[in-house]
């Protein structure tokens, strides 16, 4: 019944705020913005806009449109509780960038958090940066879970006692109490960027990362905040000869010298630091032919790449354009070694897609933990995996309807045309403004972290359990 | 901090705000309420089995109806199949010739690209791929010689704007060339401006500042908050006129057009009306002042087209009333042959 490598995938967990059935006299803590036919309300702040789970899967840290960082932890396994394997639950919050208005083209500058990314733990506290899309923040996360008690000259609740009080000395100690985690900026860099970022990417030798905008790459190190290293530009001179932004940007996983990015036009060009300072120049460009079958007056704008991911091996790479995830070698240029198309029962309905604008949506791309399975997110709420060994999809659903604990979900399919067989959804019934833009991977086990707008599934696999 | 509005009453109040519920690009928060950004988030709830349909349809606002739609007033689904479900194909392929495609196409980048300037800034990639989008349908206009739709399309839409592409890539500015104005144009202005006028009676905050954008220069730009449909008619009505004044003066090779008012003797004489159907404006006749056209936008619009036309015997109505700024007065002399 599964296709995605025979892995069953059931609910563990959602977040996010809730309609409740309000009874009388009471109101629920919630401020409404909006409140759509199903009855769903949110507030645009909620709208989740970037998931990551940390190097070993146990901090999963989410972004949303207020500019509000949240992260969750998981809970200790326990032989005892159901589900065996932890929950993650609430660990820290905290308000990372706070919308700005910049003076000089009297424009607001959003506070939504565009990505985090984790640093490797080096010590007790956890640490990632975040930005919007002008400035990176790196936020220093401690917990705090004993305070200093016994003092000689302070009494318990911290009023000085007089002199002539004391009569014996004792030596201070630490009590523990309840936990306290805190988030601290430690390190923001500003004023970097004329364009709007859209990618931070941390390397490998984790001292460097590189925060890349519509035309624009830069190389940070993470104790310098006032400089940064211009490492692609691709801004003409005469703006009004622009065809072209880069789209998202990576480093390579293990080679501190090597990065990727994507552009607008559906090309890929991996660089090498070490060639020039100024890497202008590719030094390999993976691009695919252009089928001249399927040409339309959107090909362009489909094949504009909206996320692009090394493997964990840091072999192969994958892309996301609009209709498809493709697979490329590092070694092998011309043309992916494996495409796997998310939903091409869009192809016949670009046109209205352009006109509401749906066509333009960013969708990432996810690997699981041995690179054999790709996952990444399509309309209706539903989101799409494929298994690269046995050539398998699989696509499910993220809704309310499938949250009892354990639940299998269901696989789900779109009917194209003809007969409606049960269980299907017709293209035209689905809604283009449940859209799943934002999925992670746990590194290295089979738990999965999708946004559906305002709420977070964490899916998990069933044998695990 | 304000007292949290109770879901009662958010769902009690929901058919207004679906009608003020803001356009698929969500604005941000209203700055008269901050505290919304600042209060800690909220906390994580599990959910009690709510029972949500599976597939649930979605209204999207549309910036153009496509096909001249009697949809007004009402939100338009993805596709126009809700009355034939077994219908699956997107109207917009279906039936309609590469050539209707390609135009509904370029109008709608058009429209696109000419927005409204938000607070925030448009994404650069978005305009850029839909700058890129125009220039490749132009290619293609320019290589099959179908310049006439090219022109008709930029006419209104170009007048002295710096289309809203993020700052500064503008629109590449056709150069003039000459006009051939062929019935399929004709059509086709007539469908957009029908079309503008289905818009127009949408209070869609995205649309009004469209159809504003798309006034000629000489309109002053409205202060945008208007939400009465007089004045959402109005903006859309003055662009359409202003369309046809400008094709029509040119058909004539009119060279000079007197700034305050309109010599319809040489915009008109050589006016085939039959080109155009103008039932739809009676509607919208009531207190629309006529834009006048400068001698400027006549001059830098196209050279002189050929129309096979005949004269147009308004000379004796024209002159009868020196204030043209009357829509209907217009109507009776195009009409009125």
């Amino acid at each position: 019944m599964a296709g995605g490598g025979d892995i069953q995938w059931c609910f563990s967990q959602v977040k996010g705020t809730v309609e409740e059935d309000v009874t009388e006299g009471e109101a629920p803590p919630h401020h409404y913005l909006s409140v759509d036919p199903d009855g769903d309300s949110w507030e645009y702040a909620d709208i989740i806009s970037t998931v990551e789970f940390n190097q070993d899967g146990e901090l999963l840290a989410t972004g949303d449109k207020g500019g509000r960082v949240v992260i969750f932890k998981r809970e200790p396994e326990s032989k005892q509780s159901l589900p065996r394997r932890g929950e993650y639950n609430v660990y820290s919050t905290f308000q990372s960038h706070e919308p700005e208005f910049d003076y000089l083209k009297s424009l607001e500058i959003e506070e939504k958090i565009n990505k985090i990314r984790w640093l490797p733990r080096q010590n007790a506290a956890y640490s990632l940066l975040s930005t919007n899309d002008k400035t990176v923040k790196l936020w220093k996360i401690t917990e705090r879970d004993k305070r200093p008690d016994g003092f000689n000259l302070k009494d318990d609740e911290g009023r000085i006692k007089s002199p002539n009080d004391i009569t014996a000395l004792r030596v201070p100690f630490f009590k523990p109490t309840e936990l306290i985690v805190e988030a601290s900026p430690r390190r923001v860099y500003a004023n970097a960027h004329t364009y709007h970022i859209n990618s931070i990417s941390l390397n490998s030798d984790h001292e460097t990362f590189l925060s890349g905008d519509d035309l624009r790459i830069n190389l940070w190190h993470l104790e310098i905040t006032d400089r940064s290293f211009n490492i692609v530009d691709i801004k003409p001179a005469n703006m009004e000869e622009l065809t072209e932004v880069i789209t998202a940007a990576e480093f390579h996983p293990s080679m501190c010298n090597v990065f990727v990015y994507s552009s607008s036009k559906g090309t890929i060009r991996l660089c090498d630091m070490r060639q020039r300072a100024l890497c202008d120049q590719h030094a390999k460009m993976f691009e695919e032919p252009e089928d001249p079958s399927n040409r339309s007056f959107f090909s362009e704008i489909i094949s504009s790449i909206s996320d692009v991911k090394f493997s964990h091996s840091g072999r192969y790479l994958i892309s996301r354009d609009y209709l498809s995830v493709k697979v490329w070698d590092l070694q092998m240029d011309s043309r992916p070694i494996e495409t796997y198309q998310v939903h091409e029962y869009l192809r016949s309905k670009l046109c209205s897609l352009y006109e509401n604008d749906c066509i333009f949506d960013k969708f990432e791309c996810a690997w699981n933990g041995n690179d054999t399975q790709i996952m990444t997110g399509s309309y209706n709420n539903f989101f799409r995996m494929f298994d690269r060994n046995t050539k398998r999809d699989l696509t499910l659903e993220a809704s309310r309807e499938n949250t009892k604990p354990k639940c299998i979900l269901k696989p789900r399919r779109v009917c194209t045309g003809g007969k409606r067989k049960k269980d299907e959804i017709s293209v035209d019934s689905l809604d283009f403004n449940k859209k799943i833009l934002h999925t992670a991977w746990h590194p290295t086990e089979n738990i999965i972290a999708v946004a559906a707008t305002n709420n977070l599934y964490i899916f998990q696999d069933k044998d695990k359990v | 901090m304000a007292r949290r509005v109770p879901c009662r009453l958010a769902r009690a109040a929901q058919p207004a705000s679906r009608e003020t519920r803001p356009s698929r690009k969500v604005p941000p928060v209203a700055s008269g309420q901050p505290e919304h950004k600042r209060k800690p988030p909220k906390q994580h709830t599990t959910i009690h089995g709510a029972d949500v349909p599976a597939t649930s349809h979605r209204n999207y606002t549309q910036v153009v109806c496509m096909l001249g739609g009697d949809r007004r007033g009402t939100k338009r689904k993805l596709t126009t199949m809700t009355d034939d479900p077994d219908d699956q194909t997107d109207h917009k392929t279906l039936g309609l010739s590469y050539a209707a495609e390609r135009q509904s196409c370029f109008r709608i980048s058009l429209v696109k690209l000419q927005a409204a300037q938000r607070l925030i800034e448009p994404s650069l990639r978005r305009s850029v791929l839909i700058c890129n989008t125009l220039k490749h349908i132009e290619d293609e206009l320019r290589a099959e010689g179908e310049l006439g739709l090219l022109h008709s399309a930029y006419a209104f839409a170009t007048s002295g704007n710096t289309p809203a592409c993020a700052p500064p890539t503008p629109i590449r500015q056709p150069e003039p060339m000459p006009l051939t104005l062929n019935e399929s144009a004709a059509e086709d202005i007539a469908s957009y401006i029908e079309d503008m006028n289905n818009d127009s009676v949408q209070k869609e905050e995205g649309r009004r500042k469209t159809t504003d954008k798309l006034d000629g220069a000489t309109v002053s730009q409205s202060t945008g908050s208007a939400t009465e449909t007089a004045k959402e008619n109005s903006p859309s009505c003055m662009t359409l006129t202003n369309t046809q004044l400008r094709i029509q003066s040119n058909s004539l090779g009119a060279n000079t057009v007197q700034s305050d008012s309109i010599n319809l003797d040489e915009i008109f004489s050589d006016l085939d009306n039959s080109l155009y159907d103008l039932d739809f404006l009676t509607p919208y006749t009531a207190n629309i002042k006529l834009t006048p056209l400068s001698e400027d936008d006549v001059s830098n619009s196209f050279s002189s087209a050929s129309f096979t036309t005949h004269q147009v015997t308004t000379n004796q109505t024209c002159r009868q009333n020196e204030e043209w700024n009357e829509l209907d007065h217009i109507m009776e002399v195009l009409v009125g042959m």
